[in-house]
């Protein structure tokens, strides 16, 4: 176990990651000059980078930034080239993993969308459609950090859990000393993320202590646990936790409207869960 | 590099982001008033990728299936892997119906 303080101290300066070729695919867009719109396409579908990305603008412009489209037009595609230059391309040993957990962000992203059409209460959030992909893109942070920077934790909680000796929460905390929630907390703090998007972090496995953002932390609870059940896991975590059905009452969602959803999720992921994370594996095989 | 599939006549649908220079087009790309800007048979590099990127392409067709899909995972193999992400909480309120209605879009899709 290492003491959170000095967890919090690592994670200070620990570098955004990423798969190769998407690094060097929007330098090279940027480069171009592809349209804006065409490099936060690309963005947006890698959590790591979105999140440093909203740190950045949301650090430079005091606000409270949750939308990548807007980011990039605050910081410019010229920073942003910049900011990609403090990308490292992921580890040889993490981009199997690495590429589940991007697939993950973005399916939850997907489904935090679907649902919103879906539930009243989350509808009456007033949030962007692009806002509420984002929230659920990089809702787990703190596994990818666990992932990239507490390998021997990590993997050692993955064993354990393999074995059925619990959640993987409870493990990686047992391991490392944070759980991924805890984690999450941390880089969103000293990332500087949205306040909005660092409580549903914290928060998504236990939403209700979200308040007053509980309907938000409660849309990705189900958004992210739905998902997982569809196939999309968290990296080598493939089992799926309870939802709360306090959860599903808050938002409304009736059997009915789950199947919808889930008959939605499936529409959209056809051909993003192909996403590049596991083109770069397949390349790599 | 991409490693070209055995097959000549199989051909997938990809988004643009996920192509990789090696990759074979197995149809034309156009542009939406049809005027074409790839012919099928053309190899992609890297350099040709972005410029169909800025020309606002999203999907493009390629041959062989380069890409690996849940959907070509078997049937069965689809079941058994949905009952085992829900071993550890089907006893739990409801998510023994979640799985259910989860497992009724498989079969629907399969």
């Amino acid at each position: 176990m290492i003491p959170l303080s000095t967890i919090a101290a690592k994670l200070v300066t620990v570098p955004a990651m990423s798969f190769p070729r998407t690094i060097t695919r929007i330098d090279r867009m940027i480069a171009s000059g592809a349209p804006a719109a065409v490099v936060t396409a690309t963005v947006c579908s890698d959590p790591f980078v979105s999140a440093l990305l909203l740190g950045r603008t949301n650090a430079a412009s005091g606000g409270d930034q949750l939308q990548l489209s807007s980011a990039v037009m605050v910081i410019g595609l010229e920073s942003l080239r910049g900011l990609m230059r403090d990308v490292q391309p992921l580890p040889d040993g993490a981009r199997k993993t690495a590429a589940g957990l991007w697939s993950l962000g973005n399916a939850c992203g997907t489904m935090c969308r679907i649902l919103a059409r879906h539930s009243p209460p989350a509808a009456r959030l007033n949030l962007e459609r692009e806002a509420l992909h984002v929230i659920g893109l990089i809702h787990d942070l703190g596994t990818i950090v666990a992932l990239v920077v507490f390998p021997t934790e990590y993997e050692a909680a993955v064993v354990r859990l393999e074995r059925g000796d619990g959640p993987f929460a409870a493990l990686l905390k047992e391991e490392l000393g944070a759980d991924p929630c805890e984690l999450g907390t941390l880089l969103a703090r000293a990332w500087k993320l949205p306040a909005l998007a660092a409580t549903v972090i914290r928060h998504h496995r236990r939403p209700f202590q979200a308040e007053p953002h509980a309907d938000l932390a409660c849309l990705v609870h189900v958004a992210r646990n739905l998902v997982i059940g569809c196939g999309f896991c968290a990296g080598r975590d493939a089992y799926v936790e309870a939802i709360d059905p306090e959860a599903l009452a808050r938002l409304e969602l009736d059997s009915v409207r789950i199947e919808r959803a889930i008959a939605g999720l499936f529409d959209e992921m056809q051909e993003l869960e192909l996403y590049e994370g596991f083109l770069t594996l397949t390349l790599a095989q | 590099m991409y490693r070209m599939a055995d097959s000549n006549d199989e051909e997938q649908r990809i988004l643009l982001t996920q192509a990789a220079p090696g990759m074979v087009l197995s149809r034309p790309v156009a542009m939406p008033n049809r005027v074409n800007l790839c012919p099928a048979g053309t190899t992609l590099s890297d350099s040709l990728i972005t410029k169909l990127m800025n020309r606002g392409i999203k999907r493009i067709h390629v041959r062989g299936r380069p890409l690996p899909a849940p959907s070509l995972l078997g049937f069965a193999e689809r079941l058994r892997q949905l009952r085992e992400r829900f071993s550890r909480c089907r006893g739990q309120p409801g998510m023994g119906v979640i799985e259910s209605m989860i497992e009724k879009e498989v079969v629907r899709r399969s």
